[in-house]
């Protein structure tokens, strides 16, 4: 069987957030897989996904990125440097810019972004939305287009905090499709939802 | 770290170390003990009245400010700009019209002593508190705005009365440190604070045992100061003022909020009458109207650089997480203004260019360095208000962008008042002023207190007017901001 | 686009103004640092300026509580002096200033007639145009024959808690006590201090405050300067003024000086010299703040005060500049201390 590559590598992570301890987790994520994150509440879904972005320390074991091992502690590689999608469970949309601009800050200013941005706000059905500022979105207008802030750059690894929550059924359908499109280009998607989406892989995190 | 702390580096700290070796302020041949205990027991005193005034202050400014964003009437942005403008007019301005209108300004003895001080710094005070906590109101999260909505109007205002605490709190640590230097007002009420001792040892020559007494006084508020930039558990904030839909009427509030702004009412009116010119004196009334709001034009793109770079710096700190560097912006706040003017003007004017010597730079450098505390608590408050979830999302960002695109724009509903409230102060100082301006250079607050000093009231009366009516005019801008929160 | 274009246009027309307002002509120009009444002593310096063509930039004096003034900026600027005259409205600040090596002498010949009781030995100042310290009474309350005539009459218990004075510490006050502890001795003098703090007298925080408190009643008797009394007189104030010739009237005259080093030496000789002539006296004494001309020939409206009028006291300006700060110190020990 080919040696295929490990989008994300964690090996006997422990992470704390205040009193609580999570883990040691072990799991490994190659790159195009798609795997969803389960656990009652408080089992620290949230706070593994916020480790692997480097805003969390991770108290023990090892971290690695698209084979990039990540020191733990100060000397870790920055979460900006570690090339990650986020979408958190709370909307965090910056108030102050269109959704068109914070594509743009995210991805830069290159030419070839223009098409993309139109071609992914096309598939989330919010192309009309992209020059309005969040207020002036709906609740499942703004997970999207937070979605579509998140994937803008191509092939990352996309961490995603119950990405479905404000969705009817066609949002959320839009999403996965987009979700499968993005992996068959080189993205992996590691998401903690309480509802696993079919076809999905899943590991599940239990309670400390 | 060290580029924010340039400014207070350059314009406080290097001169004012120069100058005590120069002086010898800590030499051997010093008297023995640092301070006499009377000097102690007026430090001791000057914190306990400040620290009470701070409070109540904040406690004002709190029920103005929730108020206002809790509940809904007629006149509420009038209201506001009237709370916000009586600020930037001097109490020495008042008190000669209120003396001109009425014969004497002097203080009944009832309201003397430490109780009068309070009282009145309090009042002037308040609505600083106030503006510090709309803009932390303004930043209310929209989910928790809409939920606050559905409660009983009682319970409603409880539960923002809550959630402004640790705001609050931060908010009088800053008063604390902006009234420190307080001589002025205390004087009025014969009250004796350690700012005027500093200066009562400068003016007989006695220069080193008022900077003795102003490092005492440092070194006592230093673990105060650290304590209060340690970073809370602040609740995330954002954007409204805006919309007043689903907020409650409550009449008491209407009638509190009116008889809140009448002394502010009273004493522009008392401005207006005393500066009404008599028939004889309208071209001269004219003309000094012309000339002050000539020389305010003059000055506020300075005061308004000194003030934006200052905040600015404070943001950095605050955002970068330096409380260090926030309790070294802090310090000079605390002193009189005059101790690190002479400072400066000992250690670089001697050095500085001619071109440079003629313009205000010293001046600017200094000025800058007094709004320290305000820069400090306006960064930090700005940087606690910013919703956990658009931090994070920020991080994913390089550091630059994060900073100046994301973190410094959100920040601006906090900042701008900050800038607001540092252009005032810079526009009313005369400490730095009488020692530093180059001659001829325009300086409406010296001016003014020129002219009370001599008992020209009907001038000093105009030009307070153009300062209120200048006031007014950045409350205006302070509320649009709010409103551009959402 | 338009509105950015509108921003920067007015940002640069702002930048020329005010690059402008501060950097001087060609014109001969002369700096002066002036703790008078502005109002009065910019028409004074405009006739100046008129007169001879020279430029005169002034910077004025406060006596808010919260700065230190004038003198301190001249001492903070020894090594790179700005000014070039210093027109001080209070002598004893200004000797200390002498005596630290910051005036340079005056030209020859400048202020004549002012005999050598107002101008300094080695002419490095010259006084003109004098306040005198007074009692401010309030006349409800106060009997004409009750007015007290010395300092030491503050102590009668007649007056317990109706004696007001300006903080001790600042301005003519300060000088004031200098000049009565140099008169009466230290140990005396700390005894009348004594006595005042236990008749309870009231601390205000100027002289403008004391007579404040004097025309509301509070206070029947206030110590201050003829001028504090004569500017609410002309407002029609009822106050009443009391000279406290048992001790010798204090006057405490404006004072000249040349500023060592100063930029422009020549035209600071002219400036002072100018000050120093009959007329400036004269405009000061007809103007609102009653100044008292030093020259007895100097003519004085039928409201003004002259010199012939009292008996001033000899005052040992070097002597008095040497203790203020002893007498500052004891005043604020004995009568400000909690």
């Amino acid at each position: 069987m080919a040696h295929r590559e490990l989008a994300l590598d964690l090996d006997q992570c422990v992470v704390t957030r205040g009193i609580a301890v999570i883990g040691p987790v072990s799991l490994q994520l190659e790159v195009g897989e798609q795997l969803a994150l389960t656990g009652p509440n408080g089992a620290g879904k949230s706070s593994l996904l916020l480790a692997v972005a480097g805003l969390l320390p991770i108290q023990s074991g090892t971290l690695s990125i698209a084979g990039q091992s990540i020191a733990s502690g100060a000397d870790g590689a920055e979460p900006w440097q570690r090339g990650i999608g986020w979408l958190g469970q709370e909307r965090g949309l910056w108030p102050h810019l269109s959704i068109e601009a914070q594509c743009r800050l995210v991805g830069g200013k290159k030419r070839e972004l223009e098409p993309r941005i139109a071609a992914l706000a096309e598939q989330l059905a919010i192309s009309d939305r992209l020059h309005r500022f969040p207020a002036q979105l709906s609740g499942g207008e703004a997970q999207r287009a937070e979605l579509l802030r998140a994937v803008i750059i191509p092939g990352r690894l996309l961490l995603l905090d119950e990405p479905f929550s404000a969705q009817n059924q066609d949002g959320r359908q839009r999403m996965q499709v987009l979700l499968d499109l993005l992996c068959t280009e080189g993205s992996s998607v590691l998401m903690a939802s309480h509802e696993v989406p079919e076809d999905w892989a899943s590991c599940s995190i239990g309670s400390n | 770290m060290i580029f924010p702390l340039l400014p207070v580096l350059i314009g406080f700290y290097i001169p004012i170390v120069m100058v005590a070796i120069e002086d010898q302020v800590f030499s051997p041949e010093s008297e023995t003990s640092i301070v006499a205990a009377a000097d102690l027991l007026v430090v001791l005193s000057t914190i306990r009245i400040v620290a009470m005034a701070a409070l109540l202050a904040t406690l004002i400014g709190l029920v103005d400010a929730i108020l206002l964003a809790g509940t809904r009437g007629p006149l509420r942005g009038f209201i506001l700009i009237l709370l916000l403008s009586s600020f930037l007019i001097p109490p020495a301005a008042l008190a000669s019209a209120v003396q001109a209108c009425v014969g004497a300004s002097t203080l009944r003895a009832t309201v003397r002593d430490e109780f009068g001080a309070v009282l009145m710094l309090s009042l002037r005070w308040a609505p600083v508190a106030a503006a510090i906590l709309l803009a932390a109101v303004s930043m209310w999260p929209r989910a928790e705005e809409r939920a606050l909505r559905s409660l009983p109007p009682g319970v409603a205002l409880v539960a923002r009365l809550r959630g402004l605490r640790p705001a609050a709190f931060r908010c009088a640590g800053l008063l604390l440190l902006l009234l420190l230097p307080a001589a002025e007002l205390p004087s009025y009420a014969g009250v004796e604070t350690v700012s005027q001792r500093i200066l009562a040892r400068l003016t007989v020559g006695d220069a080193a045992e008022g900077w003795r007494l102003a490092m005492v006084m440092m070194t006592l508020l230093v673990p105060a100061i650290y304590f209060l930039t340690s970073s809370g558990d602040e609740p995330a904030r954002a954007g409204h003022l805006n919309q007043v839909h689903g907020l409650p009427r409550l009449p008491w509030a209407n009638r509190f909020l009116f008889l809140r702004v009448l002394p502010a009412v009273a004493l522009i009116l008392v401005l207006f009458y005393t500066a009404w010119p008599r028939a004889s004196e309208v071209v001269i009334a004219g003309k000094e109207l012309v000339d002050a709001v000539s020389s305010i034009g003059l000055e506020l793109p300075r005061a308004l650089l000194a003030s934006v770079v200052a905040i600015l710096c404070g943001w950095r700190l605050a955002d970068g997480g330096h409380r260090i560097g926030l309790l070294l912006l802090c310090l000079p706040t605390m002193l009189p203004g005059s101790l690190g003017a002479i400072a400066v003007a000992r250690i670089y004017r001697p050095f500085l260019p001619w071109w440079l010597d003629d313009l205000p730079f010293l001046l600017t450098l200094t000025q800058m360095c007094k709004l320290g505390a305000l820069a400090a608590a306006g960064g930090f408050v700005a940087t606690c208000v910013l919703p956990a979830s658009e931090r994070v999302a920020a991080h994913l960002l390089s550091p630059t962008v994060a900073r100046w695109r994301i973190r410094l724009p959100r920040a601006l509903p906090v900042l701008i008042p900050a800038v607001g409230i540092g252009v005032a102060l810079v526009l009313g100082e005369v400490e730095a002023t009488l020692l530093l301006a180059p001659p001829g250079h325009p300086s409406t607050a010296l001016e003014l207190h020129q002219m009370m000093h001599f008992r020209n009231d009907e001038q000093a009366a105009r030009l307070a007017l153009v300062l209120a009516m200048l006031g007014a005019t950045l409350a205006l801008m302070v509320g649009r901001c709010w409103k551009r929160g959402d | 686009m338009i509105r950015r274009w509108i921003w920067g246009f007015a940002l640069l027309v702002w930048l020329v103004i005010w690059l402008n307002s501060h950097f001087s002509t060609d014109a001969r120009s002369v700096t002066i640092y002036c703790s008078h009444d502005r109002s009065h002593s910019q028409q004074i310096l405009d006739r100046f300026e008129k007169e001879t063509g020279i430029v005169v930039d002034a910077v004025f004096d406060t006596e808010a509580t919260k700065t230190v003034g004038l003198t301190e900026r001249i001492r903070s600027e020894q090594k790179r002096p700005r000014c070039d005259v210093h027109w001080s409205n209070e002598p004893l600040r200004a000797v200390q200033l002498a005596q630290e090596g910051h005036y340079d002498t005056l030209p020859e010949g400048a202020g004549p007639g002012i005999d050598s009781r107002w101008r300094d030995a080695g002419n490095l100042w010259c006084g003109f145009a004098a306040r005198a310290r007074v009692v401010a009474t309030h006349p409800e309350s106060l009997a004409s024959a009750a007015i007290p005539r010395s300092v030491k009459g503050l102590i009668d218990r007649s007056l317990s808690g109706k004696v007001v004075m300006a903080d001790p510490r600042f301005g003519t006050t300060g000088s004031h006590l200098a000049i009565l502890r140099v008169t009466l001795g230290a140990q005396r003098y700390r005894e009348l201090l004594q006595g005042w703090k236990d008749n309870r007298i009231q601390i205000a925080s100027s002289n403008s405050s004391s007579r404040d408190r004097v025309l509301s009643g509070e206070a029947w008797v206030g110590l201050t300067d003829t001028d504090d009394v004569e500017v609410v007189r002309r407002r029609g104030a009822s106050i009443g003024e009391g000279f406290l010739e048992e001790d010798g009237v204090i006057l405490l005259p404006n004072v000249v000086a040349v500023v060592k080093g100063c930029p422009h030496p020549e035209e600071a000789n002219e400036l002072a010299r100018w000050l120093l002539r009959e007329e400036v006296e004269e405009w000061l004494a007809n103007s609102p703040s009653r100044q008292i001309p030093l020259r007895t020939e100097v003519p004085v409206m039928a409201s003004g005060l002259s010199l012939s009028r009292f008996e001033p006291l000899e005052i040992d300006w070097s002597e008095a500049a040497g203790q203020l700060h002893e007498a500052v110190r004891e005043a604020e020990r004995i009568l400000l201390n909690p």
